[in-house]
């Protein structure tokens, strides 16, 4: 293994396992309950300023605020092995923690804003085209048109960004910062349609999450191309897949004739 | 075995290897771009802007283009800022020549023909190849498929030359193939990267040197790109292929100083990147089918069939053993095998930064590098081991130009570290800590480029000005200043911004 591939599991290593301990606080905690309880057909019979109280009521911000937090540590953490590494790398050793706190901090203060946000654009969809097959196939077209937008592409490009940073004092402190929120801004531009899709399943919302992950996963894979209408396919993600399959039978299959 | 000899050993202005090298470089010119053994093709390879070429006169309005799969398979392949660079060029050079000697041969030329090879560092070679340089063939007729008018050399008036006090071999001493992009040393070879058309932190014997002879061969500026300057264009020169042969010879010179200075042994390096789902190095044979390669395909150029009719060793190969003497330890230095190197240590630490932002315009930019005392300390700590008998592995010290942005490539400047505010940098060789040319800086800074913009990072190796300054007992100082001196005043439309300039120390 070359010191770069150590430097980048040092990073990737603490990433993955807090975000697989977010992934176990959703998957046997209570994190995403009061949400998908709220969205029951008997409330959606109610009028939609009502329905929306009641959303509010049952979806206080602290719960809320956490069940974003949770989400976003499960769904983004394992996206940002780079620029925490790039913060790493270029701060002093006794400002390497503090710095990437910051960062995170930043980072994750924008995904709640975006959270709240998405969640009141959640519970609009569903309290306004509650049962509405076609209203959901409006909502998931939009969804999709966003992806395919270059706007979309031009968050993706500018999320691969690592500027040079402050090296001292209050400077260094906010420009970590800084990097955290101006990465976390680009990240929301260019997740929080995919990242709206889970929420808007009553059934196999944690599946559909864990599908999202995958996807940005693979997105996050491909190279940067200018922005422009275009669909993105996981082209990397799956020749990975396939090299990695062959790499595995052939050493299985070495194995066997040895 | 088919042998690559230096341009200048051949005799004469148009020796016969040449003058062949110039029809070949005719017939594949007169090919059309959609044929991938023609010349165009062949640069775009290398890189292709359709604005660039356009401006320069190589792309025609409507003019038919190779077909899509073409151009995913082969286009916009080299690699730069990557440990892949020495080998992707190997045999990019490799299926050029043969495509080349294809041309010769069908025009009756010789069967062995081979690629010169340009050595800019030695005395009175350092003048572009004369052939390349008159617009006439040898008889005085125009045309010259080896001459191009978009060269502007060092001082952007034509004169092509390589100042040998600008050039240097200071990467051939760096024991280990692989860097970091972490601030250390970028290693011989590159930084350990997936396939990476246009990586981020240039390898040693990537920045100097590749980028600078780049740059001072191509010139130019922010209005005009010398076809050299810019990695997108650089391949269409024909002088291109006699300068990265070069470099390719340089690679088989450093393996001379074994058991150090070795190729990497990491799977993900032999195999290249198809082998982890990445996009394959893939060039076109001269039947026009593809050749798919691998570096484990271009480690021993022996079983490639060629061979350099020099690879004497072109640094000072006891760089190590020296040090330990200057350091006060000579008789570390004298335990030490000649010649031996040292494997750096793996902990990369930064020793101090300058303010964000520095801008390059006009004849010369300043800052000064605020030093972390603890970190400082153990530079000097770990200096003063070494007098003591303490450790015979000091640290390495690098100055690191970090996000360097910007929209003309062809700018080169010098770098002094402790050059005193009031003093002629010119007159202080000792503090020089290196020249940089922004090879592939403007595509590099386009937000929507391969690293969104970041621009470029080159790490320079400080180490024996850093020895010097504990030896004069001036490192224990709050400030380092450095000096960035253009080799020609840089206009503000060229946008050359440095991030931020730092220095780091790797050591165990």
């Amino acid at each position: 293994m070359t010191q770069a591939a150590r430097e980048r599991r040092q990073v990737r290593v603490p990433i993955l396992v807090a975000s697989a301990l977010a992934w176990g606080l959703l998957v046997l905690g209570p994190a995403s309950s009061v949400v998908r309880a709220h969205c029951s057909g008997a409330v959606h019979r109610l009028s939609p300023t009502i329905s929306f109280r009641m959303a509010l009521a049952h979806n206080p911000p602290g719960p809320l605020a956490l069940h974003w937090l949770v989400m976003t540590v499960a769904m983004m953490l394992p996206l940002m092995t780079t620029p925490i590494r790039h913060l790493r790398d270029r701060s002093l050793r006794n400002r390497r923690a503090r710095g990437i706190a910051l960062f995170l901090a930043g980072y994750f203060t924008i995904w709640l804003t975006a959270g709240f946000a998405l969640s009141a654009l959640e519970w609009g969809i569903n309290i306004l085209w509650v049962g509405s097959s076609t209203s959901f196939v409006l909502v998931g077209l939009c969804l999709a048109l966003y992806e395919v937008s270059p706007l979309k592409q031009a968050c993706l490009n500018r999320g691969h960004s690592h500027p040079a940073v402050e090296a001292f004092g209050r400077a260094a402190d906010l420009d970590a910062l800084r990097f955290g929120w101006t990465h976390g801004a680009w990240c929301v531009g260019s997740c929080w349609a995919l990242m709206l899709l889970p929420l808007l399943f009553n059934r196999g919302h944690l599946a559909a999450m864990a599908l999202v992950t995958l996807w940005l996963v693979a997105e996050h894979l491909e190279g940067l191309v200018a922005p422009g209408w275009r669909l993105r396919r996981p082209r990397k993600a799956i020749q990975i897949l396939v090299a990695e399959s062959k790499r595995l039978v052939s050493s299985l299959a070495s194995r066997s004739l040895s | 075995m088919l042998t690559r000899r230096n341009v200048y050993g051949l005799g004469g202005d148009w020796p016969a290897p040449l003058l062949w090298y110039a029809r070949g470089v005719a017939a594949m010119k007169a090919r059309a771009l959609a044929e991938p053994t023609s010349w165009r093709f062949y640069a775009a390879i290398h890189g292709f802007n359709k604005g660039l070429w356009t401006g320069a006169g190589y792309l025609k309005a409507g003019e038919a283009m190779p077909t899509s799969a073409n151009q995913k398979r082969y286009w916009n392949q080299c690699q730069h800022g990557s440990w892949y660079f020495l080998p992707w060029h190997r045999g990019y050079l490799l299926a050029f020549e043969q495509n080349v000697r294809a041309a010769i041969v069908a025009l009756k030329g010789p069967a062995d023909w081979t690629l010169p090879y340009w050595n800019y560092f030695k005395p009175d070679q350092n003048k572009l190849p004369p052939a390349f340089a008159t617009p006439d063939w040898p008889d005085g007729k125009g045309n010259n498929p080896l001459y191009v008018p978009q060269r502007y050399g060092p001082q952007d008036d034509g004169n092509v030359y390589v100042d040998l006090a600008d050039v240097n071999l200071k990467a051939m001493a760096d024991p280990d193939f692989t860097g970091v992009a972490s601030g250390g040393a970028p290693g011989f070879g590159g930084v350990d990267t997936g396939f990476e058309h246009g990586g981020r932190t240039h390898g040693g014997i990537e920045t100097q040197p590749h980028d600078w002879v780049h740059g001072l061969v191509g010139g130019g500026d922010e209005t005009r790109s010398g076809l050299m300057s810019d990695p997108r264009t650089a391949a269409l020169d024909p002088i291109f292929w006699l300068h990265h042969a070069n470099i390719d010879r340089l690679w088989d010179v450093w393996r001379k100083n074994p058991p150090t200075d070795q190729d990497p042994k990491a799977p993900a390096w032999l195999k290249g990147p198809a082998s982890v789902g990445e996009r394959a190095f893939s060039l076109p044979k001269p039947d026009g089918e593809p050749w798919d390669y691998t570096p484990a395909d271009m480690v021993d150029d022996h079983k490639l069939g060629y061979s350099y009719d020099d690879i004497a060793p072109a640094a000072p190969p006891d760089t190590h053993r020296r040090r330990l003497q200057r350091l006060g330890a000579p008789q570390a230095a004298t335990a030490m095998k000649p010649g031996a190197s040292v494997v750096t240590g793996k902990s990369v630490e930064l020793v101090g930064a300058s303010p964000k932002g520095v801008e390059l315009k006009g004849s010369e930019a300043s800052t000064a590098i605020t030093l972390d005392v603890p970190a400082r300390k153990k530079v000097t700590a770990s200096l003063s081991a070494v007098a003591r008998g303490a450790a015979a592995t000091p640290d390495r010290v690098f100055l690191n130009l970090e996000n360097v942005t910007g929209l003309a490539d062809s700018t080169a400047f010098k770098v002094y570290v402790g050059v005193p505010p009031a003093a002629d940098a010119a007159q202080h060789a000792d503090k020089l800590a290196g020249s940089i040319s922004l090879f592939g800086v403007t595509s590099a800074s386009e937000p929507d480029g391969a690293h969104g913009g970041q621009g470029l990072t080159f790490v320079l190796d400080i180490t024996d000005i850093v020895d010097a300054l504990h030896l004069q007992n001036a490192l224990d100082v709050d400030k380092l200043d450095v000096r960035l001196v253009p080799l020609r005043p840089v206009h503000e439309k060229a946008q050359i911004r440095i991030g931020r300039i730092s220095m780091f120390r790797q050591g165990h």
